[in-house]
C-alpha cells in the first residue's frame, strides 16, 4: 500500500512535467491548429538558459548566499529564453506557412525541431569559430573577449551532458511509512501555481479573451480589431514559458540535461494534450496527469518495460471511446 | 524574364518534352549500376536506400495522399514486414521460405494487421487519428523489443537469407538497387491503375469532403479499410526488402523518426501523386547522405533546408491537381485547393 | 500524358534490363569480375611485389592517406563519436607521416544506426586512399556495416563495439581491441560475488542492443554462479524519472544493482536510486566509464560506484595521450584512448608493409596489411593488444574502477588468455 501511494506520488511528479508541457502544445493547437513538433526542443533550450544562468550564479557565489533568488532568477532565465526561442522560431519558421496546409507547417516543426538540437549542440563549436574570427591575420576579437567567448559557449551547449548544481537536499516528510521528498512538493506546487495562473490568464484577462477569439475565428477576430498576429506571438510566448519553466525544474529536479532531452517528453506531453483534448487547456493538465498515473500503474501489473506500452495502449482506448480526448468539444473543434 | 519564364515552362509541361526527359532519368539510373566509377557503391547505396523509401512513401501515400487518413505510425508496418522476412527466412527459427513468396506473405501480414487496426478507429479523423497510430507505431516496435523469446528483444535478429534469383544471390547493393527499382515499377504502374479505378474515386470524394462523400453513397469505412490495408502491405513489402537487404534487424530499426521521415518525404512530394513522392525521397533520403561532406553539421543544415524547402515550396514538389473530370478540357478557374486534413 | 508514357518507359526499361542482366547473368557476373580484374591489374603495372589477393591501395605522392572514423557525430550518442574522432585525431599527431605521406582523419557521421551505418561503409569503401576504419562505435551499426566492410576487405578496429557477434562472423579483415561482453560480464560477476560478497542482484537496462546485451550476460553469468537475480527490469531512454522502475527493483531488496547501459542514464539511475535510499552496491559496463557524464552528472550519487573497463589506467605512455588529449579537447570522454590505440595498430601495420613503387605511388597490399594487424602484438596505451584468429584480442585486460572522490580509481585488473 506505502509502494502503491510512493508511486502515485511518483506518477503525479511526472504528470506535472507533462502537463507543464502539453500546455504549450495545446495552446499552439488551439490557436492555429497546429502541432508544434518543435515545442520539445524549447523546453530543452530552457533548461540550457536556466543552466547557463545557475552556473554563473553559483560561480561568483550568489546562489550560496541568496539561494531562493538565485532559483528564482533561473526559472526566470529559463522561461524567458524558451519564450524568446518560441516567439522567433514562430516569426521565422511558421508565420510564412500560416496560409499554407496544416502538414507544410509539421514539416518546418520538425526541421526547426532537428535544428535546435544540433544548434544546442553545436554551440561550443560556433564559440570557437566565432573567437577566431580573422581580418586580414588580425583576430575580431581581442584575445580575453575570445576567450569569454568560448568560455560562455561551452557553458551554454555541446554534446555533452550538462548537469546542474544540486540545489534541492534529499530531505522529505515522511507520512507514516510514506516518504515524500520537499522537491518533489516543489515540483507539483510550482506546476499546479503555473497551470492556476495561466488558466486565470486565459479565462479572465483580455489577452486571454482575445487568445479566444482568435482560436474560434481568426478572421472574424481580425474584424474585431484584434491584432492576430500580436496574439499568435503571445501564446507562443507564453506557451515557451511554461515549457523553459519544465525545462529548468527537469534540470533542478534530475540535474541532468542534454541537447536531445526534448524528445520523448515531447511526445509525451503532446500525447497527453492529445487525451486531454487538444486545444483545451484543463485538458492538457488533466491529460498530463492521467499519463503519468498511467505509466506507474501498468509497473505493478508488468514489466517496467510495458510502461510506455501501455500509456500508448490507454492513449488509443481512450480515443476510441471519445474520439476528441476527454475535455475535447463535441464535433473535434478545439477552442482554447 | 517571365517570358522566358513562362516559355520554359511551357516547354517543360509539354508531355513529349516530359516523357523524354523522364525516359533519360530511368535510363540513366537503370544505366548507373553499369558504369565503373569509384564512388558507384556509394551512389547506388544512396540511390538505392532513397528507392525503399519510396516505396515505404508510396506506401503512407495511399493512407495520407490518396485517403486523407493521418497516419504517424507507418514504421509498424515497415517493422512487420521485415520481422515477417526475419522470422521466415533466417536462422532464427530455422526456416528458410524463399524471398519472393516472403514478401507477399509480409505484406499480407501487414495488411491484415493494419485492416484489423484501422476498424476500431474508423471514426477518428484528423489530428487524432495521427495519434493513434503514433501510438500503434510505438507499440509495435516495444512488443518487438520485449517479447524477447519470439523477436530476440533489442538484441535483434541476424544472419537473414539473401534473396537468389535464376542462381544469382542478391549479396550485392546492386542486386537490391535493381529489385528495388522493378518494385517501384510495379508499384507505379499499380498505384496508376487504382487512382483511375471506382477504388480511387471514391478515395477521391473521401480526402476532399468525407460527410459529402458519404452521403453520395460512398461506403467510407469500406474504402478507408481497403486504403489502410493497401498502404500497410506496400509498407511491409518494403520492410521485407529492407531485412532482406541489410541482412540484420533491431527494433531500433524501426523507430518514430522513420515514421516521421516517411511523412515528411510525401508532404515534401506534394501528397499529389506517386511521382511527387520519388522527388521527396531523393531531395529527403539522399539529401543528409550527400550533405555528409559538412561532417558535423549536416543535420543542422538539414534542418534548415527542410525550413526554407517549405516555406518556398509550401505546397510540395509535385502538388495534388484539383479533382477534374477526365478527357474535358475545362481549366481549373479556383486557385488551387490547398491539401486538407 | 498516361498511356505513352508507360509504353515509352516500359520500353526503355525492357531495353535496358535486356542490356544489363538480360542474357540475363552473363552482364551481372562479369561487372565484379571485371572489377576485381581491373584491381589487380593496376598495381600489377606499378607494383613489382607478389600479387595481394585483396588488391592494393594506391597512394600517389601528395596525395592524403585517410584513415576513416564511423561514428556518431550528430544527436544523441555525439559526445562519443567525437571523443573517437579526437583520440583518432591525436594518434595521427603522434604517428606523423606515413613514409613522407600526410596521414588525414576523416570522420563520417553514422548516428549509431544501422543503415547510416552501411552508407559510411561504402563511402569508405569507395574511398581509394583509405587505410582502414576505426569504429563503427555502436554493436547495432558494426553487425549489418562489417558485411560491406568484410566483402570490399577494408581493415576495420573497432575501440567500442562489445557485442559478441561482432568478430563471430568469419571476416578476416574485422578486429576488436575491446573485451566483448560476455568478459565484462564474467568480471563484474566474479568481482561482485567474491570481492563485495553480492549473493542478490538487481539489474537494470536500457532496452539498447548494448544495454541489454551486457545486462542479459550479466543475468546468467550471476545465475549460473549461484546468485540470485531479483529483478530484471528496462528503463526507456530518454526519460528523466525512473522512480518507477527503482521501486520495482528496490522491492526485491537486491544487495547491489547492475546497470546495462550508458552514461547518462546511469548517472540519472543511480542518483535516484541513492535518492529512495538504497545503499548497496552500484556496478556498470564500460558505457558508464566517464567522469563528467557519469560521476559529476549523478550529483555526487555515483560516488563508490563500481565499473568495468577494458583499459589498464597507466599502460605505457596514457599520461602523455591524455595531456595532449585534454590540451585539445578537454577530457576523454570513454572511447578516445581505444580509438587512438585502434588507429596506431592501423598506422603501425600499414608503415611496416607499405612500399614506395618506381612511380613514386605508395602501394599497401590489403591483405598483407590485415595480415600484419592479425600478426603483430602491439603495445596501446590501453594495454598489451594481441589479436586471434576470429579479430578479438588474446589477451585481454578488464579493470574494475570504483569512483571515489570525483575520480575513477581502478581496483582491480584481470587478464584473460594466455
Amino acid at each position: 500500500m506505502e509502494k502503491l501511494i510512493e508511486q502515485l506520488i511518483n506518477g503525479l511528479t511526472v504528470g506535472s512535467f507533462y502537463a507543464l508541457i502539453a500546455l504549450g502544445y495545446t495552446m499552439v493547437y488551439g490557436v492555429l491548429s497546429m502541432i508544434n513538433f518543435a515545442h520539445g526542443d524549447i523546453f530543452m533550450v530552457g533548461a540550457y538558459f536556466g543552466y547557463f544562468t545557475i552556473t554563473q550564479l553559483s560561480n561568483n557565489g550568489f546562489s550560496e548566499s541568496h539561494p531562493v533568488l538565485a532559483i528564482i532568477f533561473t526559472f526566470l532565465a529559463g522561461a524567458l529564453g524558451a519564450a524568446l526561442t518560441g516567439v522567433t522560431v514562430e516569426r521565422l519558421a511558421y508565420r510564412p506557412l500560416r496560409k499554407a496546409s496544416r502538414l507544410a507547417t509539421l514539416i518546418s516543426a520538425i526541421g526547426t525541431s532537428i535544428f535546435l538540437q544540433e544548434f544546442v549542440r553545436l554551440i561550443p563549436k560556433f564559440g570557437e569559430i566565432l573567437a577566431s574570427l580573422s581580418i586580414a591575420g588580425k583576430t575580431i576579437f581581442p584575445p580575453s573577449w575570445g576567450n569569454a567567448i568560448i568560455d560562455v559557449t561551452k557553458t551554454f551547449g555541446g554534446a555533452m551532458v550538462k548537469t546542474y548544481p544540486g540545489l534541492l537536499g534529499t530531505d522529505g516528510i515522511r507520512l507514516g511509512e510514506v516518504f515524500i521528498s520537499y522537491s518533489r512538493i516543489l515540483i507539483m506546487a510550482i506546476a499546479i501555481v503555473f497551470m492556476v495562473l495561466l488558466f486565470i490568464l486565459v479565462r479572465y484577462t483580455k489577452l486571454g479573451k482575445a487568445m479566444r477569439a482568435v482560436s474560434e475565428d481568426k478572421d472574424t477576430a481580425a474584424l474585431m480589431g484584434i491584432n492576430v498576429n500580436r496574439i499568435i506571438s503571445s501564446t507562443f510566448f507564453i506557451g515557451s514559458a511554461l515549457a523553459g519553466i519544465a525545462g529548468v525544474m527537469i534540470g533542478i529536479f534530475y540535474l541532468q540535461i542534454k541537447p536531445t532531452m526534448g524528445f520523448t517528453p515531447g511526445i509525451k506531453a503532446f500525447t497527453s494534450a492529445v487525451v486531454g483534448g487538444i486545444g483545451n487547456i484543463p485538458g492538457a493538465m488533466l491529460g498530463g496527469y492521467i499519463l503519468g498515473l498511467a505509466e506507474v500503474i501498468s509497473i505493478q501489473f508488468l514489466p517496467a518495460v510495458y510502461k510506455d506500452t501501455v500509456a500508448f495502449a490507454i492513449l488509443i482506448i481512450m480515443l476510441i471511446v471519445k474520439p476528441t480526448g476527454i475535455l475535447g468539444g463535441r464535433d473535434g473543434k478545439n477552442k482554447l | 524574364m517571365n517570358k522566358f519564364k513562362s516559355t520554359l515552362i511551357t516547354f517543360f509541361s509539354k508531355p513529349i518534352v516530359r516523357n523524354i526527359l523522364i525516359t533519360i532519368a530511368l535510363a540513366a539510373l537503370l544505366s548507373l549500376p553499369l558504369f565503373d566509377f569509384p564512388q558507384k557503391n556509394l551512389w547506388v547505396r544512396i540511390i538505392g536506400y532513397a528507392g525503399l523509401y519510396i516505396i515505404l512513401g508510396m506506401g503512407l501515400l495511399v493512407h495520407v495522399g490518396f485517403a486523407g487518413m493521418f497516419d504517424l505510425g507507418f514504421a509498424a508496418f515497415y517493422a512487420i514486414g521485415a520481422y515477417t522476412y526475419a522470422f521466415l527466412a533466417s536462422p532464427h527459427f530455422d526456416i528458410h521460405l524463399p524471398f519472393w513468396i516472403v514478401i507477399f506473405i509480409a505484406g499480407s501480414i501487414a495488411a491484415v494487421v493494419g485492416t484489423l487496426v484501422s476498424i476500431p478507429v474508423l471514426k477518428l479523423r484528423g489530428d487524432y487519428l495521427g495519434i493513434v497510430t503514433l501510438g500503434f507505431g510505438e507499440i509495435v516496435r516495444m512488443l518487438l523489443m520485449n517479447l524477447t523469446k519470439i523477436t530476440n528483444g533489442s538484441q535483434g535478429i541476424i544472419g537473414l537469407d539473401k534473396p537468389t534469383l535464376f542462381g544469382i544471390v542478391f549479396n550485392k547493393g546492386t542486386h537490391f538497387y535493381y529489385l528495388i527499382f522493378a518494385v517501384i515499377v510495379v508499384l507505379l504502374i499499380v498505384l496508376n491503375r487504382i487512382i483511375h479505378s471506382r477504388t480511387g474515386r471514391a478515395w477521391l470524394a473521401m480526402r476532399e469532403d468525407e460527410d459529402v462523400a458519404q452521403m453520395s453513397g460512398i461506403n467510407t469505412s469500406k474504402y478507408k479499410l481497403l486504403a489502410f490495408a493497401l498502404g500497410a502491405f506496400i509498407g511491409g513489402l518494403g520492410g521485407a526488402i529492407f531485412a532482406a537487404w541489410q541482412g540484420s534487424i533491431f527494433p531500433d530499426n524501426f523507430n518514430m523518426n522513420v515514421s516521421i521521415n516517411i511523412l515528411c518525404l510525401i508532404i515534401l512530394g506534394g501528397l499529389g501523386n506517386q511521382y511527387g513522392v520519388i522527388l521527396g525521397a531523393m531531395a529527403l533520403i539522399a539529401l543528409p547522405d550527400i550533405l555528409r561532406g559538412l561532417s558535423d553539421y549536416r543535420m543542422l543544415i538539414f534542418g534548415l533546408l527542410l525550413i526554407i524547402m517549405m516555406i518556398l515550396r509550401p505546397q510540395g514538389f509535385l502538388p495534388r491537381k484539383p479533382p477534374q473530370l477526365e478527357n474535358c478540357d475545362s481549366k481549373p478557374t479556383t486557385k488551387q485547393k490547398e491539401v486538407q486534413l | 500524358m498516361s498511356k505513352r508514357f508507360f509504353i515509352i518507359a516500359s520500353l526503355t526499361i525492357a531495353m535496358v534490363l535486356f542490356a544489363a542482366c538480360g542474357g540475363a547473368t552473363p552482364a551481372e557476373e562479369a561487372a565484379p569480375a571485371e572489377e576485381a580484374a581491373a584491381e589487380e591489374a593496376a598495381p600489377a603495372e606499378e607494383a613489382e611485389s607478389a600479387t595481394d589477393e585483396w588488391g592494393y591501395i594506391v597512394i600517389p605522392a601528395g596525395e592524403k592517406v585517410v584513415v576513416g572514423v564511423s561514428s556518431a557525430l550528430t544527436a544523441g550518442y555525439a559526445a562519443y563519436g567525437q571523443d573517437m574522432l579526437n583520440g583518432v585525431t591525436v594518434a595521427i599527431q603522434d604517428f606523423g607521416d606515413l613514409k613522407g605521406w600526410e596521414v588525414a582523419v576523416e570522420g563520417n557521421d553514422d548516428q549509431c544506426e544501422g543503415a547510416p551505418g552501411v552508407t559510411v561503409a561504402e563511402q569508405f569503401s569507395a574511398n581509394p586512399y583509405l587505410l582502414g576504419v576505426v569504429g563503427p562505435m555502436c554493436s547495432g551499426t558494426v553487425v549489418p556495416a562489417s558485411a560491406i566492410y568484410g566483402e570490399n576487405k577494408v581493415l576495420m578496429v573497432t575501440p567500442s563495439s562489445t557485442a559478441v557477434k561482432v568478430t563471430a562472423q568469419g571476416y578476416e579483415n574485422i578486429f576488436r581491441i575491446v573485451a566483448n561482453d560476455d568478459l565484462q560480464a564474467e568480471v563484474a560477476v566474479d568481482y561482485l560475488m567474491n570481492e563485495l560478497g553480492v549473493q542478490t542482484l538487481g539489474i537494470v537496462h536500457d532496452q539498447s542492443i548494448y544495454g541489454e546485451g551486457i545486462a542479459l550476460a550479466v543475468q546468467s553469468k550471476f545465475e549460473a554462479d549461484g546468485g540470485t537475480v531479483t529483478g530484471f527490469e528496462g528503463l526507456t531512454r530518454g526519460d528523466q524519472d525512473f522512480s518507477a522502475v527503482i521501486s520495482t527493483i528496490l522491492e526485491g531488496n537486491p544487495d547491489a544493482v547492475y546497470w546495462g547501459g550508458m552514461d547518462a542514464e546511469g548517472a540519472l539511475l543511480v542518483n535516484q536510486l541513492r535518492g529512495a535510499g538504497f545503499e548497496g552496491v552500484f556496478f556498470g559496463p564500460d558505457g558508464i566509464k566517464s567522469i563528467p557524464s557519469f560521476v559529476e552528472a549523478s550529483g555526487g550519487a555515483a560516488e563508490g560506484a563500481f565499473m568495468t573497463f577494458g583499459a589498464v589506467g597507466g599502460a605505457t605512455g596514457y599520461d602523455e595521450f591524455e595531456a595532449k588529449f585534454t590540451e585539445q579537447f578537454g577530457a576523454p570522454v570513454a572511447y578516445g584512448p581505444g580509438s587512438y590505440d585502434a588507429a596506431m595498430i592501423i598506422l603501425n601495420a600499414a608503415d611496416a608493409v607499405a612500399t614506395v613503387d618506381e612511380d613514386g605511388n605508395l602501394v599497401i597490399p590489403k591483405k598483407t596489411l590485415a595480415d600484419q594487424v592479425r600478426a603483430t602484438p602491439h603495445s596501446g596505451i590501453t594495454g598489451y593488444l594481441e589479436f586471434d584468429e576470429n579479430g578479438d584480442l588474446k589477451v585481454v585486460s578488464i579493470t574494475v574502477f570504483k569512483a571515489e572522490n570525483g575520480d575513477l580509481v581502478p581496483v582491480k585488473v584481470y587478464d584473460f588468455g594466455q
